[in-house]
């Protein structure tokens, strides 16, 4: 999701608290999904322009209801989420994926895929998260944790900007170190076979 | 001449200060950071912007309805999909039958500037803070070019960086994504936020 640069908008100006990411998460896992299933149905009989339209619709109906369930499980949430509880109808990765599905693709792995998108968007929100409540309020959960200094600037827009920028260095780094490893495994399995034969 | 200062106060505010990129990272995803061309990025931005306005007129109207009524949360987003919905719908289908020309550059560009979080953003917002017609007009319109002009910063940062000497792991989004951040900074240094001292 990170490489793909879908859904920043989520990650970059409301992953400031646990909370906010875990109830954004439950409201993901909701929205994305039904859309999906939405989506797989449109995807047969309706043109491009009117699937979008369609896929919009349930997304958007969707996350009314998914807001009901989000304000009943936090009763706060929306003074700390403001427009970007309904901005999750419009949310780059459920349009996206549902607007490049094609015909000839069976429903199972569609499904497997939204639910590990939606899975990789909620393990994002809850790393970075973590991260900006503990270093900018020293809390969690919003509960105090002994911390000797505050960076409330973390908690801005500006501060998920960049930390988005390094965490996906690190993601990119990470990637070519894994690569390059399986590719020397293969060259030595390679080399071995190569000996013995 | 009251209004008309309102409306330009407003559509300067949307354009600058809460640049919908900058401010509130809206509509920031590697499909639209990533164009091929500062055309596309007028297209993209253009379209968005003629959505939005357009979209603002019928979501004052939807405003004035939904005035006092305890259900605005569960109705307001899916009124907005309606405005929206019907501007998009227009727009394809008078372009189809009247400018097939346009409509064939519009064709794709058209459903990813609609469906985007910056255009419902701006009319999320603009309820938010009880806006008038002049300055809800003002605000989208504002939106649409601070998006554009924000698409086309990025596109000549990005020219620059990929020609400078930047760290193998950063080259991409990771150093857009920090260079976003330190133009965040700098326009809410503007506005006047100060870091915590």
């Amino acid at each position: 999701m990170l490489v793909l640069g879908l859904d920043l908008p989520f990650v970059i100006a409301c992953s400031t608290a646990l909370k906010i990411a875990v109830a954004l998460s439950i409201e993901m896992f909701i929205i994305h999904l039904v859309t999906i299933v939405c989506a797989m149905i449109t995807v047969r009989y309706l043109p491009f322009w009117a699937r979008m339209l369609v896929n919009v619709g349930v997304s958007t109906v969707t996350m009314t209801l998914a807001r009901y369930l989000i304000t009943g499980i936090f009763p706060d949430i929306t003074n700390y989420v403001g427009i970007y509880i309904y901005l999750m109808a419009v949310n780059g990765l459920t349009i996206y994926q549902s607007s490049s599905l094609t015909r000839k693709q069976r429903p199972w792995p569609v499904l497997v895929s939204a639910f590990m998108n939606a899975l990789a968007f909620s393990l994002t929100m809850l790393v970075i998260s973590t991260l900006r409540e503990y270093f900018a309020n020293g809390t969690l959960w919003g509960i105090a944790v002994p911390m000797p200094f505050k960076l409330s600037g973390l908690a801005l827009p500006f501060a998920g900007f960049i930390i988005i920028g390094f965490l996906l260095a690190f993601v990119k780094f990470i990637n070519k170190k894994l690569l390059a490893f399986s590719i020397s495994e293969l060259m030595r399995q390679d080399a071995r076979y190569t000996q013995l034969s | 001449m009251e209004y008309l200062s309102l409306f330009i106060v407003t559509a300067i505010t949307a354009l600058v200060a809460e640049n919908a990129i900058l401010s509130r990272a809206l509509g920031v995803s590697k499909p639209m950071l990533f164009l091929k061309s500062p055309r596309m990025g007028i297209l993209y931005g253009g379209l968005l912007t003629w959505v939005v306005t357009l979209s603002s007129l019928l979501a004052v109207v939807v405003n004035i309805l939904l005035e006092g009524n305890a259900y605005i949360p569960f109705i307001r987003a899916p009124l907005y999909y309606v405005c929206v919905g019907i501007i998009f719908s227009g727009t394809y289908w008078l372009t189809k039958r009247y400018l097939p020309a346009l409509h064939i550059t519009i064709r794709s560009a058209l459903p990813i500037s609609t469906f985007n979080s910056a255009l419902f953003g701006a009319l999320y917002v603009s309820a938010n803070q009880s806006f008038g017609f002049f300055e809800t007009v003002g605000y989208a319109l504002g939106t649409g070019v601070g998006y554009t002009a924000a698409l086309l910063v990025v596109y000549f940062a990005r020219k620059r960086l990929a020609v400078s000497p930047v760290p193998r792991s950063f080259r991409g989004l990771p150093i857009l994504l920090v260079y976003l951040g330190l133009l965040s900074l700098a326009i809410y240094g503007l506005i006047g936020h100060g870091l915590a001292v």
